[in-house]
């Protein structure tokens, strides 16, 4: 076997060497780059040898100047297959799953040598990954599991900032989802909860918030359950972990009722209204009304149900008066009036609003109202100045439909002194 | 003695043959006569155009970052900046209706035979000028309306065979409507087209001067049947008050259609943004867009889009050439062919505009 890979690689020598000669007045030809005598003849052998040497000219490895001997060890200078691929000289081969993350840990887990390229990088993945569930079942043997090459791809790996990458943030949920929504391959694990992760999420104001308003700060799968210590967040830790950004929901909802009653009940903090993966705009739609989440617990009429619906009236007084603002400001705006003020004030109300919303993870109505009472006037004065602006643009053109008007006038006695002239020329004649 | 001013510049500038032109200019005087204020006040809306032009040249901004916004500071801040910029916007439209208007009359009273010609030719060049100055114009404000009524027009000028993809590419300064667009119009709009209607007004007005108002040929041969001239008056003062009064009243419909629909300030152009329904070309083009939208996608397997454009672009150009193919009237005479394609070309143009309209508001 041996010796027809060594006959295969000469002959792609030969035939490299004579493409050489062929394009000798071109700059490559004149400086040929460092010897790579595994690209020479894996690209030569076809199939699943050949594969690797495709992608991996743009793989962020070769552009930063590694080649497959960086990785895979060996003696890239010898045309010979035996010198070239000899453990004598450190040729490390294919590594099986198993040897995978130490495989990669090599360099990555090597600080001194990362912040040769980048003096932030992270250099603890491989530690991380052993405490993921990911990582766990892989050390118990479990071949399916993913590890660095199945998320991030192999041979043409691209920076996470890439947006060609597996794993920049917009093809994170496909990524996750080539094995979590696959339903013949997940059939062995019957503690996860199903396979609508990622449909589920993509219904979420978190997905809109990622891919129709391009913000790549928007939680992914990876924001909330890690990307290498990948772990499903357990009931006790989901408020914290969706506190990591709703810092101020968190501390408001710790404050309340419900902590202790959540607890008591044994059911997830945020998760319990929210959900966790189809996470709907929270609004006060979800307090009352037909779509309300606390008449889960609830009862109609009870104290709990009653402080929901004066909360949620009170939102939407506020909501109410800052969308009046809003269009007439807008209206306004178009027809070229300045409203850059009241335009800019109004985001105060649109605060209060956002912080009344905020404040009902309390359950403290007062605390509502303080924010409410707050942005009613703010409101309130942006309205009226976008109706004073409107009244500004209805007295202008009174006023050019006055000056028309005058100018009209000019025009009829102009007419008539025409006329007056002509009958005073004709009665001269 | 008393110091006289008009001796003073006498004195310098020897004003006698001005006076003496003046005293004795004259211009003809009968029925159809009121036609003749429609150049007067084509001149006057452009003289309009271009103060406020000027006016609002002071302020604008031509980039892409900087237009909408500079174009809102006008209107907000800028005393009475919202004025000008309304009235520069309306003079403009009033201005192409109007010279619309001078250049049928102008046909269907044939003042283009022998030997008006070329003020024909020059006129028609003129209000040619006046559709790349509203075409160029319109995307200035940045807004969405102006992008994208701005991509579909630059998108029929890249249907025109042969020279088309150039064309496109020269408009847009590229492949799509961006700010190198933007300050290709600006250039053309406020450099390019204004030096090159100077010289072509100024002949207009040469000539006009040179051959005097045109009689109809009917008046003409009523006359000829009397036996006298045509009865004119002094161009100074009479005709000139009777023009002052065609300037007023285009004043006084420019400032009632400025009060009635303010021109808007719109929401800033978002290149990424969907173009919204029922976009339009300015009104002026409308007859060609709704044409366009008619002929099939192929006619004999040749393009239909591209044989429309062929269409327009040989109807301008026998529009152009009107003075010479109407023979008859080069000789005096009626031709009963040129005015009733002259009352189709109107009719048509009238229809396909309302249709135009009616889709839109209908949509």
């Amino acid at each position: 076997m041996v010796w027809i890979v060594w006959i295969i690689s000469v002959l792609g020598l030969s035939v490299s060497a004579r493409a050489q000669q062929q394009g000798a007045d071109t700059p490559q030809a004149a400086e040929p780059e460092k010897k790579d005598t595994c690209v020479v003849c894996h690209s030569n052998l076809g199939g699943q040898l050949a594969v690797p040497t495709k992608p991996f000219p743009t793989d962020v490895h070769a552009e930063k100047g590694l080649t497959c001997a960086s990785c895979h060890g060996g003696d890239p200078t010898s045309m010979d297959p035996k010198v070239a691929m000899s453990p004598a000289k450190g040729f490390r081969g294919r590594p099986t799953r198993e040897q995978v993350p130490e495989f990669c840990g090599r360099c990555h887990s090597d600080t001194a040598y990362m912040h040769r390229y980048s003096p932030t990088v992270q250099t603890d993945q491989v530690r991380q990954y052993y405490t993921s569930r990911h990582g766990e079942l892989l050390r118990e043997g479990n071949r399916q599991v993913a590890t660095c090459i199945n998320c991030h791809s192999v041979h043409d790996i691209k920076l996470v900032s890439d947006p060609a990458s597996p794993v920049y943030p917009t093809n994170i949920p496909e990524t996750c989802g080539q094995c979590h929504s696959n339903e013949e391959y997940m059939a062995g694990y019957t503690d996860l909860p199903g396979l609508t992760q990622v449909a589920d999420y993509k219904k979420s104001v978190h997905y809109q918030a990622l891919t129709a308003q391009g913000n790549l700060s928007a939680p992914t799968c990876v924001t909330c359950h890690s990307s290498h210590g990948a772990t499903p967040p357990g009931v006790r830790s989901v408020a914290d972990v969706c506190g990591t950004c709703h810092a101020q929901n968190l501390q408001f909802f710790q404050k309340s009722p419900h902590a202790a009653a959540f607890s008591d009940m044994g059911v997830p903090g945020c998760v319990q209204c929210h959900g966790n993966h189809a996470i709907l705009p929270g609004n006060e739609a979800m307090l009352a009304g037909p779509d309300s989440v606390c008449m889960t617990c609830h009862a109609e009429g009870d104290a709990g149900a009653q402080r929901a619906e004066e909360m949620a009236a009170q939102i939407r007084r506020l909501d109410a008066a800052i969308q009046q603002a809003q269009a007439t400001l807008s209206d306004a705006d178009q027809a070229g009036m300045d409203v850059s003020v009241a335009t800019a004030e109004l985001t105060m109300a649109n605060s209060h609003l956002i912080m009344s919303r905020t404040t009902i993870h309390s359950l403290d109505a007062s605390q509502v109202d303080a924010e409410i009472n707050q942005g009613i006037p703010i409101a309130e004065k942006a309205l009226q100045e976008g109706r004073d602006k409107l009244a500004e643009v209805q007295s202008r053109r009174k006023g050019v439909a006055l000056f028309s008007l005058l100018v009209l006038a000019i025009v009829f006695t102009l007419y008539l002194y025409i006329r007056l002239e002509d009958k005073s020329k004709r009665q001269v004649r | 003695m008393a110091f006289s001013p008009r001796a003073w510049l006498d004195e310098r500038l020897d004003l006698a043959p001005v006076r003496e032109f003046v005293e004795h200019k004259s211009v003809p005087i009968h029925r159809h006569s009121h036609w003749y204020y429609l150049g007067g006040m084509t001149l006057f809306l452009f003289v309009v155009q271009a103060m406020t032009g000027i006016l609002l040249l002071l302020y604008y901004q031509p980039s892409e970052a900087n237009a909408f916004e500079s174009v809102r500071f006008i209107m907000t801040q800028v005393r009475f900046g919202w004025l000008i910029r309304s009235i520069h916007g309306w003079s403009g439209n009033l201005l192409i209706a109007l010279a619309f208007a001078h250049m049928f009359s102008t046909f269907f009273l044939k003042s283009y035979r022998k030997p008006r010609e070329l003020t024909w030719v020059s006129g028609m060049l003129l209000l040619f000028l006046m559709f790349a100055f509203g075409f160029s114009g319109y995307l200035l404000p940045w807004n969405t309306l102006s992008y994208f009524a701005t991509m579909v027009g630059t998108n029929i000028a890249g249907a025109v065979p042969g020279l088309g993809p150039f064309a496109l590419r020269f408009l847009r300064g590229g492949d799509a409507v961006t700010g190198a667009t933007l300050t290709r119009f600006f250039g053309f709009h406020v450099a390019i087209l204004p030096a090159v209607i100077g010289p072509v007004l100024l002949l207009h007005l040469l000539l006009i001067q040179r051959q005097g108002m045109s009689v109809p040929l009917s008046v003409e041969e009523e006359c000829r049947a009397k036996g006298t001239a045509p009865p004119s008056i002094r161009f100074f003062p009479d005709f000139l008050l009777r023009e002052l009064m065609g300037w007023y009243l285009a004043l006084a419909v420019l400032a009632g259609l400025a009060a009635l629909v303010p021109w808007e300030l719109g929401v800033k152009a978002d290149p990424f943004a969907p173009a919204p329904p029922g976009i339009q070309p300015e009104w002026y083009f409308l007859f060609m867009f709704q044409t366009l939208k008619y002929i099939p996608a192929t006619i004999f397997g040749f393009d239909g889009e591209v044989l429309g454009i062929l269409a327009f672009g040989v109807g301008g150009l026998m529009v152009l050439l009107v003075p010479f193919l109407d023979r008859a009237a080069a000789k005096g005479m009626r031709s009963k062919i040129v005015k009733r394609a002259g009352v189709i070309v109107v009719i048509y143009i009238l229809t396909m505009t309302t249709v135009a309209y009616v889709a839109n508001l209908a949509r």
